[in-house]
């Protein structure tokens, strides 16, 4: 059965980061698209998305310029 | 029963002299030619082929050169001096004719003009091309001349060669013409014919493919387009392309590079490519070769179909997977089968699919020979004439051209492939061999959609208006500056102004700001749909802060959810609201109407915005684990609903009625698009409106665009329909699930809309970034209403594992990215990055929303949504599609919406079918009933893919967001079984007798016999029960089947209204076409024809027989003629005249003829079907000697009689030994000692081994004595591939009726089970429909 979202085959998947520095996954060994730089982490799905869930706290993009400020 | 050679009416009894009694001699045919033989007896002979081989002459031409080498190839291949004998029971023996000369036809077409002569020479090749194998050599020569041209053809019968064949046959022509004319003296004849030679076992080969074929894995295919009633036409198409001498040449190195041939490098793209379409590794494929090698090849058919099972997997290399495809197909040759022998030993009822054994195969053609001129200035060349395999769903043929060139044609079945997705796969296959001229590249970096195609169907709804950079609040208030006195929401008798609106949201903004609320901050709107809420909304944009809508009255468990996970601090509710909410202690709750506002200013806070700034924050509807915030921001928000607007055409004269509720995004777009142009919403008042009062509120407001929730648009069209009465709407828009067909061409139907539009939006990708806009009327096929292309800056993906693009009409997941996607999930970035993942089309960095949605693109562009990617569930090994199952529910009538799920909590797992009652009256609903249903759909689909229940709901549970709520779907009462006890003696006797001949604990008076497990040999032991119980009571068998139920059959028999002996069953007694009579073969009661009787639809009245094994009243000393004539005289009695229809499967068929015959004017009969009616194997026909070994026949003879003196049967098996000929006697014990089992003595029962067999014997002694004469009855013939591969003897009835047609072939079934094949059961109704066709005029 097909899994959302690609990565057949539970194949070794590394850390992708884009310019605004959202993360997301990438099969490893695949040309990286394009605006895409490496994070340096690889490993299973599940233990790159557990580094994900660690080193990505704040989803807001990372130029303030693009988002409100935040008064707090 | 023999062929009808030299029939006469006197003489319908033969004798023994009549027929050829010679002992057979020579080689018996192949199984591949056993195809051949019998394709050519049901009339099929072009499906084999027609091959010939054909040659220009230049120049000189000396006719007595082409007869010398002519006698030379003949010489040189002793297969084209091969001659056929056909012995009686249908055995077919071939044998070297030593001295036959090839037949040279010499004609002169010399007073024609050129295109008259060529128009001749194919009508005489045309005729050169039908064989009579008895009489004829299986080759002939035509040579004609018109002025200098001349034209040479050899036509070879199929059953001695292949197109490896028709290539040396060429070669070898021309080499020997110019041979003869150099005086080169001729070699030794060859009488050789291995490939005739009986073969050893093949049990170790089978034993290697059994062990293959048990591992998983799927038939490569290209996807069908239509299902079920797909091969109603049978027709073929065919596309083909030309790879330029620089393509071609890129494959040969390419396969040179891989170190194989060019065929396998052509072979090993048609499976990469057969692998992208059907989204399987492990395939099965074929590919048409000679197993032995051509090298080893002395001529003859010895091309075969070789199963070619292999593993691919995308991180393979185009060289790995040259490999693999070359050792499988290695493998296939060391363990080579005949295909006719696997396809049957590998046979499996697969009605669905209705493909044969090996549905794709490959073929390759090198290039034909080269010309050649002799010294004296004659040049001989080689004409095409290629010829594709016809036996397969899908035949690739690749044939090189001697310029270097080479085709590649796709020929398939019409009905079954789209003929554009076939175009466009050949392309792809182009492309794949393009990418490998690197032969190191990955299967998954071969793009096969062309870049150009893929921006084509990934293209938004074109619009090139650039986006105002306003936020949506923004653009709102400056509608509301320009004229504040305009209506902008109504709201029961309440009219909010937009200068109300903006003042309300300024002043309350103020609040909100002061109270903290400010950019990346969530303010929780917890409001009932209203004015108010809309007002509280902006606000909340206005003080920069984003909104999270909490529906007050949702589960309060879902809202402190999310309250908590979203960190709310800012709620706003009122008093009366304030108690359904819990938030955190911290949390500043406002209540509206506690607060005084008139303090504060009521101009805008005119707070920046930034483009990536939060503007909203909407939870999933949670199906799976908990709910999850997805944060929307304000840019991609506002272009979204700006091109919204543009897609759905609005302006400010727009008057929306939006119906969605607020906890979906969709319901804020549906009333921020119309307030962002300046136009008006009407604002139900109620959660829920009637029809009624939505209709009343349309009209009163003038309503001119309407959006609703899926589910509430089927009682909206249901209440129009029935009155008659839909305002007039320029644009109906609707979406939360998928619409089925019968619902939108109701709605589209029903209400009087301009446009429909159906909208499609994970939250994740902002309310609606799909939607499919079409005018009223539109129609679509499939099995939900497309969902169309992106809406402003984003790009629709079709994707498969590798995130490769789909081909159009090929399953994959749905991605959605571009300008238009969420910025993640709130406070789960591990999910974001999962379901968010890198673009790979996107050049400037990306993301692509993964939906978890299965869709295929349409040749359109559109996309049409397929299923949940985690909606497939597995049940007992088979991988099952609810939405396959929830079509074919909707195809039932009565049958509004429906779900299937596999659920847990049955005690083991189950599938159970949901269904809302359809529209109708009251009674209709009341009388939908799901065993019923159930019922229906057994003869629908496959066994394991129907429901074990099927539970009939008012409405199905919704969800927060209108969406069917599948984890509240209720799991099926086990419905104790109805049984109603008896109420007369009589039933309690039936009772009785049931109980015991099915061993059924309990059974009620109003269950179905043939339900609750009875067939006809149970029938059978309840009628002698009977008759036992009541000597008196007149009662026959055909009453078992009238009447099913004990209920009714005792009221027969109480009324003496039973059949009383008659032999008519009713298998469908009401309709207005002719009556379908349908005659039993042997063993067959009438419940085998009740698939096809349903099919054949309620206007079509059908009655079966008895069939004479059944009858109570059978004697020994009985003929065809006599058992016929009990059925003609029913027919003559019962059809008064009118038209009528036969059908006769198996030995029926021959009944059904002979009823025919006999009948003659008495009926007007306008069709005999003939299903699978086969004549008298050699087992028992008249005239086929048996051979025993020495002693065999008197080792037999004693174990028979000391059998048949203590069988329980022994009294009847006396009666038949007695009546058999001395003939008939060496045939019986041949015959069982052929048969494995040995003899059985489990009689007398109906239904024990020793009575069937007794039947098939007794039966066999009745209608070998049989003899048809010709009869000129309407006669369509069908035929099971499996009989054709096993060479059945097939009767060819255009030897009986010159109204006889050739048979249709129905693939992927069997003499068995042909009559439940979907695929025969529209075929069948078509014929009945075209031999119909007078009547229907005659009745206009």
């Amino acid at each position: 059965m097909m899994q959302s979202g690609g990565s057949p085959e539970g194949g070794q998947q590394e850390v992708v980061i884009d310019r605004h520095g959202r993360h997301s996954l990438w099969p490893q060994g695949r040309a990286l698209p394009a605006g895409w730089t490496r994070a340096g982490f690889a490993g299973s799905r599940a233990a790159c998305l557990d580094h994900i869930g660690q080193v990505w706290r704040d989803q807001r993009p990372l130029a303030p310029t693009e988002a409100g400020h935040d008064p707090r | 029963m023999t062929r009808a050679d030299r029939p006469t009416e006197a003489d319908t009894l033969i004798s023994l002299a009549d027929v050829r009694a010679e002992t057979p001699t020579g080689f018996p045919l192949t199984p591949s030619q056993r195809r051949v033989w019998a394709l050519a007896q049901i009339g099929n002979a072009a499906l084999a082929g027609q091959p010939a081989v054909e040659l220009s002459f230049d120049g000189p031409l000396d006719t007595a050169t082409l007869r010398a080498a002519l006698d030379r190839l003949a010489a040189a291949h002793p297969a084209l001096r091969l001659r056929f004998r056909q012995y009686a029971g249908g055995r077919v023996m071939q044998s070297l004719d030593a001295a036959a000369v090839l037949p040279l036809g010499i004609v002169d077409l010399s007073d024609l003009d050129c295109v008259e002569a060529d128009a001749e020479f194919a009508r005489l090749l045309a005729g050169d091309a039908q064989f009579d194998l008895e009489t004829d050599l299986p080759a002939r020569a035509l040579l004609t001349r018109n002025g200098m041209r001349w034209r040479f053809a050899l036509s070879v019968h199929p059953i001695v060669c292949d197109a490896a064949a028709l290539r040396t046959l060429a070669g070898d022509l021309m080499a020997f013409y110019a041979a003869v004319e150099a005086g080169t003296p001729a070699h030794a004849p060859a009488d050789a014919l291995p490939w005739l030679e009986p073969r050893g076992s093949e049990d170790a080969a089978l034993a290697y493919w059994r062990t293959v074929l048990a591992q998983e894995h799927a038939d490569a295919a290209l996807p069908s387009v239509f299902r079920r009633e797909a091969r109603a036409g049978g027709a073929r198409r065919d596309v083909s392309l030309v790879l330029s001498l620089a393509e071609a040449d890129a494959a040969r190195a390419s396969a040179d590079a891989c170190g194989v041939p060019l065929s396998r490098a052509l072979l090993a793209a048609f499976t990469i490519l057969l692998s992208r379409y059907g989204g399987h590794d492990h395939l099965k494929l074929g590919a048409a070769l000679d197993p032995r090698g051509e090298a080893a090849g002395v001529l003859g058919r010895n091309e075969d179909v070789l199963p070619v099972k292999v593993q691919l997997a995308s991180g393979l290399t185009f060289r790995d997977a040259v490999a693999r495809v070359s050792d499988a197909l290695e493998a296939a040759r060391a363990h080579h089968v005949a295909f006719e022998t696997l396809a049957q030993e590998f046979w499996e009822n697969n009605e669905e699919n209705g493909s044969g054994f090996l549905p794709s195969v490959h073929v390759h053609r090198p290039a034909p020979p080269e010309p050649v001129t002799t010294p004296r200035g004659v040049t001989m060349a080689c004409r095409e004439r290629p010829q594709a395999r016809p036996d397969a769903d899908l035949v690739l043929t690749t044939q090189e051209a001697a310029d270097g060139t080479l085709a590649a044609t796709f020929t398939f079945a019409a009905d079954l492939l789209d003929a554009r997705l076939c175009a466009r796969a050949l392309g792809h296959f182009r492309r794949i061999l393009a990418a490998a001229a690197d032969p190191d590249i990955l299967l998954r970096d071969i793009q096969i959609v062309a870049p150009e195609d893929l921006a084509a169907l990934s293209a938004p709804y074109a619009d090139d208006t650039p986006a105002d950079p306003r936020p949506v609040h923004a653009l709102i208030a400056a509608h509301a500056r320009a004229e504040p006195g305009t209506p902008a929401i109504f709201h029961g008798d309440a009219v909010w102004t937009r200068g109300e609106v903006e003042r309300f949201a300024n002043r309350l903004a103020h609040h909100l700001i002061a109270s903290g609320a400010g950019p990346e901050r969530c303010v929780a709107v917890a409001l009932r749909r209203s004015p108010e809420a809309i007002g509280a909304i902006l606000a909340v944009l206005k003080a920069g802060a984003a909104f999270i809508p909490v529906e007050p009255d949702h589960p309060a468990r879902r809202n402190d959810h999310i309250l908590a996970d979203a960190g709310v601090a800012l709620v706003l509710t009122t008093s009366a609201l304030r108690g359904k909410i819990q938030p955190a202690a911290d949390t500043l709750v406002i209540e509206l109407d506690r607060i005084d506002l008139s303090g504060l200013p009521d101009t805008d806070p005119a707070c920046p915005i930034g483009d990536r700034q939060l503007a909203y924050v909407i939870y999933t509807s949670g199906s799976t684990g908990a709910p999850k915030g997805v944060a929307v921001e304000h840019g991609p928000l506002s272009r979204h609903c700006q091109a919204t607007a543009r897609v759905y055409g609005m302006d400010e004269t727009s008057r929306e009625l939006p119906f969605l509720p607020f906890s979906s995004d969709g319901g804020h777009e549906r009333w921020m698009v119309p307030l962002m142009l300046g136009g008006s919403i009407v604002l139900p008042d109620k959660p829920l409106w009637t029809p009624e009062e939505t209709f009343a509120a349309m009209r009163r407001h003038g309503v001119n665009n309407a959006s609703f929730p899926t589910t509430y648009v089927q009682q909206l069209a249901e209440w129009a329909d029935a009155t008659g009465d839909a305002p007039p709407v320029r644009l109906y828009s609707f979406g939360g699930e998928g619409m089925a067909q019968a619902t939108f061409d109701l709605f589209s139907r029903a209400l009087k809309a301009e446009w429909l539009i159906n909208g499609y939006g994970p939250t994740e990708t902002i309310m609606t970034p799909m939607v499919w806009k079409v005018r009223a009327g539109t129609s679509f096929e499939g099995m939900y209403a497309p969902i169309g292309r992106a809406v402003g800056g984003r790009r629709i993906y079709v994707l498969d594992r590798d995130l490769n693009p789909a081909p159009v009409g090929v399953t994959g997941e749905l991605y959605i990215g571009g300008d238009g996607v969420a910025r993640g999930y709130v406070g789960r970035s591990a999910a974001t990055a999962e379901r968010f993942v890198p673009d790979p089309f996107d050049p400037d960095g990306g993301r692509l929303y993964a939906s978890g949605d299965l869709a295929r693109w349409r040749e359109d562009g559109a996309v049409e949504f397929v299923g949940r990617v985690d909606h497939q569930v597995k049940l007992r090994g088979f991988r099952i599609e609810p939405g396959e199952i929830e079509a074919a529910l909707r195809t039932l009538p009565g049958v509004s919406e429906c779900a299937v799920l596999l659920r847990h909590d049955t005690g083991q797992p189950a599938l159970v079918g949901y269904v809302v009652a359809g529209w109708g009256t009251a009674g209709d609903r009341a009388r939908t009933d799901g065993a019923e249903l159930r019922r229906a759909l057994a003869r629908m689909l496959p066994e394991h893919m129907v429901p074990s229940a099927v539970v009939v709901l008012d409405r199905f549970p919704l969800n927060a967001n209108s969406k069917l709520d599948r984890a509240a779907l209720p799991a099926p009462a086990l419905a104790p079984l109805d049984i109603v006890p008896p109420a007369t003696p009589l039933e309690t006797a039936l009772c009785a007798i049931w109980r015991e001949v099915l061993g059924l604990p309990a059974v009620g008076v109003r269950q179905n016999f043939f339900e609750v497990g009875g067939n006809s040999m149970a029938a059978l032991r309840v009628l002698g029960r009977i008759k036992q119980a009541r000597p008196d009571a007149v009662v026959a068998i055909a009453d078992l089947f009238n009447h099913q139920t004990i209920r009714a059959l005792a009221a027969a028999i109480e009324s003496g209204a039973g059949a009383g002996g008659g032999q008519m069953i009713h298998l469908r007694s009401t309709g207005t076409r002719p009556m379908l009579y349908c005659f039993p073969g042997l063993l067959v009661s009438t419940r085998e024809y009740v698939k096809l009787v349903d099919h054949l639809g309620p206007d079509q009245p059908a009655t079966g027989f008895i069939c004479y094994s059944l009858a109570e009243d059978k004697s020994r000393e009985v003929s065809v003629t006599e058992i016929t004539a009990r059925y003609a005289d029913l027919v003559r009695t019962h059809s008064k005249g009118q038209p009528c229809f036969f059908l006769g499967w198996s030995w029926g068929g021959l009944l059904a003829y002979e009823a025919a015959r006999m009948l003659g004017e008495d009926i007007d009969l306008k069709l005999i079907g003939m299903i699978d009616v086969c004549d008298m194997d050699t087992d028992f026909a008249i005239g086929a000697i048996p051979r025993f070994g020495p002693g065999e026949r008197d080792e037999l003879e004693l174990r028979v009689r000391a059998w048949a003196a203590r069988t329980p049967m022994a009294a009847r098996w006396q009666e038949l030994l007695e009546a058999m000929d001395p003939l008939a006697y060496d045939q019986f014990l041949r015959f069982v000692g052929n048969s494995p089992e040995g003899l059985p003595d489990d009689g007398p029962d109906i239904g024990s081994r020793e009575h069937t067999f007794w039947v098939l014997i007794d039966n066999a002694l009745i209608f070998r004595r049989h003899r048809m004469l010709p009869h000129d009855a309407p006669i369509q013939p069908w035929a099971a591939a499996d009989s054709l591969n096993r060479g059945l003897n097939l009767i060819d009835w255009r030897q009986l009726s010159r109204r006889a047609a050739p048979a249709e072939i129905i693939e992927g079934t069997t003499h068995l089970h042909i009559i439940g094949a979907p695929a025969f059961h529209a075929r069948f109704a078509r014929r009945l429909d075209e031999a119909m066709g007078p009547l229907t005029r005659a009745a206009e």
